[in-house]
């Protein structure tokens, strides 16, 4: 592959990181700052571009999951059941409302206005920020799961929601009682990431295994016959064996449509989807890359390297967010080699 | 002259004569004492003395003067001439005339003179401030003491003035030249700066700022050295783009042939492929060699060169499918093909030159084009061959058609071609005879097997061959089962009376338990059955994949030879040995396979409806079969206790044990073989299961998060 190049440089490396596994970090949509989530109960807030811890937010327990509301506050998924609104500058904690089971993930859907978090107690659940503090009155609907929550992604009014067992559900939030497609995950192993297309068409999910795939969604299907495919990655090969690492995330690039996938390899691959071609590879990372976020106009790429725990408890590198400036040639997709390839 | 000055002289006498006579009166009258009188006439004779001497020595004084005068003007008036060079000679005064008069006409001459001087120093000078100023500019700054022109003034002749005169000439005539010459290079400055599609201004302000100015002091000898090695700079520039533009432009119209580029794609590049045996001097065209100009050019080429590059692979591609299509027509397999298919992924890659590659096709072609001319007399006869197999297996099929002689439409067109199969059937082993010697000849002669379609074309006559003669023994045995049949007939009836008509179902029988086997009749048969139908061994051999032919082919000698090992222990030992040593692995695998819970050899009923079910599986399962007992996961449910291989013994030994009701032996001939099989499914699907039940019993998945933050499903 011709097209990699490694990289002199992993990036700036940001200073006060968690002390703990990093669980995620998102940019805000509006600004550089970094929202990060960890294991060490805390919940940080970066400013990336001038590289300055600007808040920290205890938690009673693990925080597995987190994302911005507006720039003055967010929301977090803790490991002790709870949902949490952040108020950055207030330093201020409303407590949203309780899963029976440690709270996996969360996302914000600026299209209802609604916070939606999925947990190991097999549902999810919808709340509503703007009202005051105490579950009843935020609390909006809870929606039952074949099995324990893992993932959630959400663009617009459309959520896909992956489980344990390879369930995927798409809802459209509009009409929550139903989801509007069951599924089952196509890969054959634990979904481990999954990520709606910007555009809204389909999404990609990522397992365990070093599997990649995309599918659009059936109300799109007719769009794109050959929308589904899936590809190999964070491979290696060693002495005839080939090493599987799990993908742990993609981050797909809102405008030319390439993503970029990391994985517990320690390595994060920029991949042009529609030429299943690989355009980059950055340098290794020190330990696995526990989650990625493009900033808002792209031109910064965050990357959590950090131990996902994937064998078990054993002593790993420090935990560290790199924040790297992107370039254009390394997301934007190659144009074809031949100007009419053989047919 | 004298005169005047004498009548002055006398009338001052008799003035003072009169006045001393008036004295003399006046003394008379007064009485003056002589003494008196001659002092005062004495004092009177001092005092005029003085008044003389006085006024003679003022007018001595006055000619010394002028005297002087004279001799400096004329001193200085020759001094004048000398310098100038003149004759001294030439403008003498008159000797003659008084002082005066010579003063009067020297200082006229005198001015003159000095007139002269001036003008010719105002003409030296003037000459040379010139001569000055152009050294200067000649050979460079001498500003501070070139200033002062030096000028001998003891030498102004006219000839000097020539020399002064001649110097500024060639002075002049230098400065001329140079400028020509700064002319000529800044010309020449100029057209290369055109031709290269430089800023032609720029270019010379960088060598010096007057340069661009016409009016400035162009001729500095720096400056012409300076432009010379410009020049020589661009000069090399030049050489260097215009050898690059003419490799392009070489390249361009290689290209152009190459690919019969259309005319008015050509245009806009003919001024520059034109000049490709131009010379540096015939390049004259603005911007012809400017970097624009050779990057368009440039990228023409690589744009050309890209098309080039995918017309090539088209063309490649399109050898490669003549080449295919030459082997599928004569029926070889080229290993080459292969590699051409790896050679075209590597030419897409950019490893290797389509050059190259289309060289190695041709290549191909026509080392194929030679092999198809040598092989074209034995496929024509593998040809007839063919066409005579397929007459054959028609003819089989037909004979063996129960109402082929019914009426019909079209009936008796079969009958014709049923007739004329025959004649071809007869002929086949005197073709095969003929097509094996040519073959081996052609072998011989070449030293290579004779391939056909990979396959060699003398195994698969032998394959035919020996296939042939089975299906002989085929027949043979056929016929003596039909004799057997007859006798058993024969006798049943002489115990129970006659039957209605048994030989259907005997002929039934019979046929199933053979391989060739008419699907038409036997619709349990399946695919199984259809696949393994004679007449299709004929049409395989045109498919391009001898391995299933071969596959095939094994597998009709499997299904035949198992056929056998379940037909009758009494029969197997009349089958040739080829199908017979095919039996033992075959009723071991056989035994192997069955489970002892489903197994029961007296019920052929159910058997019937099961292998009904399982018997297009059969293929499959065998194989699912072998997996399995490959995989030690399945040992356990696969080991068997030795009853059951005891049943299937049993099973196999069943029909031998009990002769007398043969007449449905057949369908239980053929049951103890599915049987044997059928039950295998279930057995191994079982084990599956439970491989699966217990791989799934500690399996709950937990993702890495959930392992960590230990949290478990009770």
């Amino acid at each position: 592959m011709t097209s990699v190049h490694p990289p002199a440089a992993p990036g700036r490396e940001l200073s006060n990181p968690p002390t703990d596994g990093i669980s995620n970090l998102r940019f805000s949509n509006h600004s550089d700052h970094l929202l990060v989530s960890s294991w060490d109960k805390t919940v940080r807030l970066y400013d990336a571009s001038a590289n300055s811890l600007r808040g920290e937010f205890m938690h009673g327990g693990p925080v597995l999951d987190c994302c911005f509301h507006d720039d003055s506050s967010g929301f977090s998924a803790s490991a002790d059941n709870t949902v949490r609104r952040i108020v950055f500058s207030y330093g201020k904690e409303d407590i949203l409302g309780r899963h029976d089971a440690p709270v996996r993930c969360i996302e914000y859907s600026y299209a209802a206005g609604q916070v939606i978090t999925g947990s190991w107690d097999k549902t999810l659940k919808c709340w509503d920020p703007r009202g005051a503090s105490g579950q009843e009155r935020t609390f909006v609907g809870t929606y039952p799961q074949p099995e324990r929550v893992y993932l959630l992604s959400l663009v617009g009014n459309r959520l896909v929601v992956a489980t344990a067992g390879r369930h995927v559900n798409v809802y459209d939030l509009q009409k929550m009682s139903q989801p509007e497609e069951r599924r089952e995950s196509s890969l054959k192993y634990q979904t481990r990431c999954v990520r709606c297309y910007p555009n809204g068409t389909g999404y990609a999910l990522s397992s365990v295994e070093g599997e990649l795939q995309w599918s659009s969604l059936i109300s799109q299907r007719p769009v794109k016959p050959k929308s589904m495919y899936a590809f190999k990655c964070c491979r290696k090969s060693q002495a005839e064996l080939d090493i599987v690492y799990p993908v742990n995330a993609i981050a797909l690039h809102p405008v030319y449509g390439t993503f970029a996938t990391r994985g517990c390899d320690g390595f994060v691959n920029m991949w042009d989807g529609n030429n299943k071609k690989r355009l980059y590879q950055y340098s290794k990372y020190p330990t696995s890359i526990a989650a990625l976020s493009f900033s808002r106009d792209v031109r910064l790429l965050a990357v959590a390297s950090s131990y996902t725990f994937e064998e078990g408890d054993k002593p790993h590198e420090p935990d560290a967010i790199f924040v790297r400036s992107v370039n254009e040639i390394e997301v934007k997709p190659k144009p074809k080699v031949y100007p009419n390839p053989p047919a | 002259m004298l005169n005047p000055y004498s009548e002055q002289f006398a009338r001052i006498e008799t003035t003072c004569g009169s006045l001393l006579c008036e004295l003399q009166k006046i003394w008379d009258e007064v009485g003056e004492a002589d003494d008196e009188r001659h002092k005062m006439l004495f004092e009177l004779e001092q005092e005029c003395l003085k008044v003389y001497v006085k006024k003679v020595d003022e007018a001595k004084e006055r000619r010394a003067k002028l005297q002087r005068d004279i001799a400096i003007a004329k001193a200085e008036i020759s001094d004048i001439r000398t310098s100038m060079g003149e004759n001294s000679v030439h403008h003498d005064l008159k000797p003659g005339g008084n002082l005066k008069e010579e003063l009067e006409t020297i200082s006229p001459l005198l001015e003159d003179m000095r007139r002269k001087k001036v003008e010719r120093i105002n003409q030296f000078v003037g000459v040379l401030e010139q001569i000055q100023k152009l050294s200067n500019e000649i050979f460079g700054v001498k500003e501070q003491n070139g200033n002062k022109v030096l000028l001998d003034e003891t030498n102004l002749s006219l000839r000097r003035l020539e020399e002064l005169h001649s110097e500024l000439h060639g002075l002049q005539n230098e400065k001329i030249n140079r400028l020509n010459r700064v002319q000529d290079h800044l010309n020449t400055l100029n057209s290369l700066c055109t031709v290269l599609g430089m800023d032609f201004k720029q270019t010379v302000c960088r060598i010096h700022p007057s340069l661009d100015d016409l009016n400035g002091a162009k001729d500095a000898s720096n400056n012409i050295a300076r432009l010379a090695a410009q020049i020589q700079s661009l000069q090399e520039l030049k050489i260097k783009r215009m050898q690059r533009i003419q490799d392009l432009a070489s390249a361009l119209l290689e290209l152009w042939l190459l690919m019969d580029t259309p005319v008015e794609e050509q245009q806009m590049f003919l001024n520059v492929t034109c000049k490709i045996a131009a010379s540096e001097p015939e390049i004259t065209e603005a911007n012809m060699l400017s970097i624009d100009c050779i990057k368009n050019v440039e990228e023409e080429v690589s744009r050309l060169q890209q098309l080039k590059t995918s017309r090539m692979k088209e063309i490649v591609l399109k050898k490669k499918v003549e080449l295919e299509d030459m082997c599928r027509r004569t029926h070889m397999v080229m290993e080459a093909l292969i590699s051409i298919d790896c050679s075209i992924e590597a030419m897409e890659a950019g490893a290797i030159d389509p050059l190259y590659l289309l060289e190695q096709i041709d290549l191909q072609i026509s080392k194929v084009r030679e092999e198809v001319f040598s092989r074209k007399e034995i496929l024509e006869k593998v040809e007839k061959w063919l066409a005579a197999c397929e007459e054959e297996s028609w003819l089989e099929e037909y004979s063996r058609d129960d109402n082929r002689y019914n009426a019909g439409r079209g009936a008796h067109l079969t009958l014709k071609r049923a007739e004329k199969a025959r004649a071809v059937v007869n002929k086949i082993p005197a073709m095969v005879e003929a097509l094996t010697l040519k073959t081996t000849a052609w072998e011989k002669e070449r030293g290579t097997e004779f391939l056909y379609d990979g396959g060699r074309l003398l195994s698969v006559l032998e394959d035919y061959g020996s296939l042939r003669q089975e299906k002989e023994l085929e027949k043979q045995r056929q016929r003596d089962q039909k004799k057997l049949h007859g006798q058993l007939i024969a006798e049943k009836e002489a115990f129970y009376g006659s039957k209605p008509s048994p030989s259907i179902s005997g002929k039934k029988a019979s046929r199933t338990s053979t391989a060739a086997v008419s699907n038409r009749k036997l619709s349990l048969g399946g695919t199984m059955l259809q696949q393994a139908k004679p007449e299709k061994l004929a049409t395989r051999l045109h498919l391009n994949k001898k391995a299933v032919y071969l596959n095939e082919n094994s597998l009709v000698n499997h299904q035949r030879s198992s056929g056998f090992a379940t037909h009758s222990g009494r029969r197997s030992s009349e089958v040739s040995g080829r199908v017979v040593k095919k039996q033992p692995p075959r009723a071991a695998k056989v035994r192997e396979i069955e489970s002892p819970a489903v197994r029961n050899p007296l019920s052929p009923v159910s058997f019937a409806v099961n292998s009904n079910a399982n018997i297009v599986n059969f293929i499959k399962d065998q194989k699912k079969v072998n997996g399995q007992r490959l995989n030690p996961g399945c040992k356990t449910p696969m080991g068997m206790p030795s009853k059951p291989t005891l049943i299937g013994d049993d099973g196999n030994r069943t029909p031998k044990a009990m002769p007398i009701p043969i007449p449905t032996t057949p369908s239980t001939v053929s049951a103890p073989m599915l049987m044997a099989i059928t039950p295998a499914t279930p057995a191994t699907l079982g084990a599956y299961k439970v491989e699966r039940i217990v791989e799934q019993v500690p399996q709950i998945e937990y993702s890495f998060e959930e392992v960590r933050a230990g949290f478990f499903l009770s």
